[in-house]
């Protein structure tokens, strides 16, 4: 009997001593950067502020995890390029990582100045996430050819928002009718719906308070190089041809991948401008050509527009809005039945509109700097920053300026987030299943994509875009004038990178000869 | 009887109206000044005015031209609140490092400009040596500091001085020094060397020489110095925005780092202005008089 109770504590000796040795080998796993401080370049908005506020937030719980600690380094909107860049150029390696827009990630992975993931993700050791759930257009940013280099953190993008009352308003149905010869769409399944529709309410008093209202609020500012933005996600759907496989007609943008002919001057893409240039006029008052990306959202949460072509960000800004909040209607930007064949050199009708998806706006992700000396440390942060749970809260706060990159983020059915997560954090239950939708419709339920200009040299090609659509929206030049004005300093630039390293890289940008995934 | 009405004072009345009328050549000419004046004060003021009454206003109404509280908009001091409770440190630490930076480094430029002045002017070196010196330091003025800040990135990172402040105190002065030596040799050779001479002859050293006699002949002129070496530092973005990061990030960065994914928050931009605006506006206000005979001195010759 003596003999069983010495081996029964034995056995629970050795147990305890197992479960012990275990616990402290993950604690071991875990605090594996004691001593080690990396620094993290993202936007300067401050602890709370949009990215950079879940950045300090997650740091705190990440180093209390790790023993490492996080330096935000804050760096202005506009400047973030430029100082990532002057970084990576000069081998410096102040920065260990970056949380930056994936704007330039071409200039990242295309330049090699940033590190692959894929070994990390299958190290139990890190912080785990669900690299499965993310959803392919946004998978398709993060890599770089078979390569990772980024795990998930905000998927941003160009949406048609509007305001459900005033479409559904049975007084606008008739004027409509008798103006259009056709009834009023709720809400517009084509771009040339929508310009007509946001032409009839433009000027009226529609909001009753005694002044003017607009029919759509964009920004379009001259200067600030985001009108080429708004021009990608109007000229998309006359100009990228879907298909079954990224080729050299269908499911490209920007140059055509075999002969790396700027396209920007195709037809396609001359309609997507006069169409821009349409719906300015008409949509917007004459003053909406000087609205910067601030007043474009101002006009729209103060109730002064029907709609806003906008980022997805603006879905939690109207939670603040009186007028808006409970009225917000959102789809992905509306398409074309006529797209641009360069194959055939003439225009494709669809009967059903050409939708296509986009990841416009700046898509927060980090990369690893290849000059750190922590790669591992960076990784186990932004990996931390990624994990279901941290990517579910930062859906559900909104104003954080996290958009949802992955199917768990979402509303059932499509994922299996909850709607009480976002009334928690102050949204209006429907505007929450409004935001879930249109955005998961944008990623994952068309038939093809705009592809993201990840390239050497993109701050070149957009800069000189940005530049021709202000002439035009100025009258300064016409639209085919414009752009072939463009297409040729892009040849220019083309040339200075050299066309050879640049269409191997174009090529795997757009993930020439697969199905296409996404942006 | 009245005095009005005493013929005398009378026509002394009509003489005085005659005086103050518009329509007196003399005093049309001072109505116009006038009106320009007023021109002038408005439009440089505005962007106090602009700073103010928007750093006051609901951030929706920040693209209006409303500009009288409660009978135009309804003013808040929201937007002051926020900055000073969640960006309250990143703003105390910015204007500190502004302060440190542009005090110091324009007091090491003027200390070094002011000495290197009195050479140039006293005639150390010979002639053309002293004209190739000094024509050497104005060319620096002409240089870009956009060409040249790559390499003091790759310098101060050899140093160990990026994001440090001594990092850009180095930076700024090495950039004002030339202009401090050219001011300061301008105002030394506005001088003649006889003062120091009669002092050098009565057995003062050279040293003695420069600081009992030829410094405080130059005072104002020096602090009007001071104070524009200052005003650049203050006001200077790029090597800010290029060396620092986080501990020693100044003023003009922070205020344009009020520019998110939702657009530029020009609220916020008025409140960090506003109080930008403060220490540079304490410091000419304590020593304007010392400005105006700086910068007048050596207008008036003999």
């Amino acid at each position: 009997m003596r003999r069983n109770k010495g081996k029964a504590l034995l056995v629970v000796l050795a147990v305890l001593a197992m479960a012990t040795t275990a616990f402290g080998q993950d604690d071991q796993k875990l605090k594996r950067f004691d001593g080690v401080t990396i620094t993290i370049a993202t936007l300067a908005a401050g602890p709370e502020g949009v990215i950079s506020g879940p950045v300090y937030k997650r740091a705190e719980e990440w180093s209390r995890l790790t023993g490492g600690q996080v330096e935000v380094a804050e760096i202005p909107f506009s400047e973030v390029h430029t100082k990532v860049m002057a970084d990576l150029y000069t081998g410096i390696g102040i920065y260990d990582g970056f949380l930056a827009q994936a704007w330039f990630y071409g200039d990242y992975m295309a330049g090699d100045y940033v590190v692959p993931i894929d070994d990390y993700m299958n190290d139990p050791g890190f912080p785990q996430f669900n690299n499965n759930a993310v959803l392919p257009a946004v998978a398709n940013l993060l890599h770089w050819g078979d390569q990772q280099y980024a795990p998930p953190f905000d998927g941003d993008e160009f949406i048609l928002w509007y305001r459900k009352d005033v479409l559904a308003d049975p007084a606008f149905a008739e004027p409509f009718r008798a103006a259009y010869g056709y009834e009023l769409p709720n809400p517009p399944q084509t771009i040339d719906q929508l310009i007509d529709v946001a032409a009839f309410f433009q000027g009226k008093d529609w909001s009753g308070d005694g002044s003017p209202d607009y029919g759509i609020a964009m920004s379009l500012k001259s200067g600030q190089g985001l009108a080429q933005y708004w021009y990608q996600a109007i000229a998309a759907p006359y100009a990228i041809l879907p298909g079954p496989v990224v080729d050299r007609y269908h499911n490209v943008f920007w140059f055509d991948p075999d002969t790396l002919e700027p396209l920007i001057n195709k037809p396609g893409h001359v309609r997507g401008l006069e169409k821009l240039v349409e719906l300015a006029t008409k949509g917007q008052p004459e003053a909406g050509l000087a609205w910067d990306l601030g007043q474009s959202w101002s006009v729209f949460l103060d109730g002064k527009s029907v709609f806003a072509l906008n980022t997805a960000d603006i879905a939690s800004g109207a939670q603040s809005s009186k007028a808006v909040k409970g009225q917000l209607g959102g789809i992905p930007i509306p398409g074309a039945t006529e797209v641009y064949n360069r194959e055939t050199g003439s225009w494709e009708t669809f009967d059903d509109p050409n939708v296509v998806g986009n990841l416009l706006g700046a898509n927060w992700n980090g990369t690893i700097s290849k000059f750190s000396d922590h790669p591992e440390a960076v990784y186990s942060f932004f990996a931390y920053l990624a994990t279901q749970e941290n990517l579910t809260q930062a859906a559900y706060a909104g104003g954080d300026g996290i958009d949802p990159t992955s199917e768990f983020q979402f509303l059932p059915p499509l994922g299996n987030a909850n709607v009480e997560g976002y009334v928690k954090a102050g949204w209006n239950p429907e505007d929450a299943r409004t935001y879930s939708d249109a955005l998961y419709a944008n990623l994952a339920q068309v038939d093809t994509y705009l592809p993201y200009l990840r390239t050497r040299g993109t701050a070149s090609f957009q800069n000189a875009l940005d530049a021709a659509i202000t002439n035009v929206l100025a009258e300064r030049a016409e639209p085919q004038e414009a752009l072939d004005g463009v297409a040729e300093a892009w040849q220019r630039t083309i040339d200075s990178l050299g066309a050879d390293s640049f269409k191997q890289e174009y090529r795997t940008s757009i993930g020439y000869g697969e199905a296409p995934k996404g942006p | 009887m009245s005095t009005s009405a005493h013929p005398a004072v009378a026509s002394q009345h009509d003489r005085a109206r005659a005086e103050r009328s518009i329509f007196r050549p003399g005093n049309r000419t001072r109505a116009v000044l006038v009106v320009l004046a007023l021109l002038a004060t408005i439009f440089f003021a505005f962007p106090f005015l602009w700073a103010i009454v928007t750093s006051i206003k609901p951030p929706s109404e920040s693209y209006n031209s409303a500009v009288v509280p409660w009978l135009q908009f309804e003013p808040t001091l929201q937007n002051w609140q926020d900055e000073l409770t969640t960006r309250g440190r990143s703003i105390s630490l910015a204007l500190r490092n502004s302060v440190v930076a542009a005090t110091i480094s324009a007091l090491v430029a003027v200390t070094l400009g002011t000495l290197a002045g009195y050479s140039l002017s006293r005639g150390v070196f010979r002639e053309e040596r002293s004209n190739f010196l000094f024509n050497w330091f104005l060319s620096q003025r002409l240089l870009l500091p956009v060409v040249v800040v790559i390499p003091y990135l790759l310098m101060m990172r050899a140093l160990g001085l990026v994001d440090n402040l001594f990092g850009l105190i180095l930076a700024y002065s090495s950039f004002n020094l030339p202009l401090a030596v050219l001011i300061m040799t301008d105002f030394f050779r506005d001088f003649p060397k006889e003062l120091e001479e009669a002092a050098l002859i009565d057995g003062a050293t050279v040293l003695g020489a420069f600081w009992k006699v030829a410094l405080p002949l130059v005072a104002p002129g020096l602090i009007a110095t001071f104070i524009l070496l200052v005003a650049f530092a203050w006001n200077e973005f790029l090597f800010a925005l290029v060396l620092t990061y986080r501990s020693a990030i100044t003023l003009p960065v922070l205020i344009v780092g009020a520019e998110s994914t939702q657009g530029i928050q020009f609220w916020y931009i008025a409140v960090r202005s506003l109080i930008a605006m403060v220490p540079p506006v304490l410091l000419v206000l304590f020593v304007q008089r010392y400005l105006v005979r700086g910068l007048t001195m050596g207008a008036v010759k003999g």
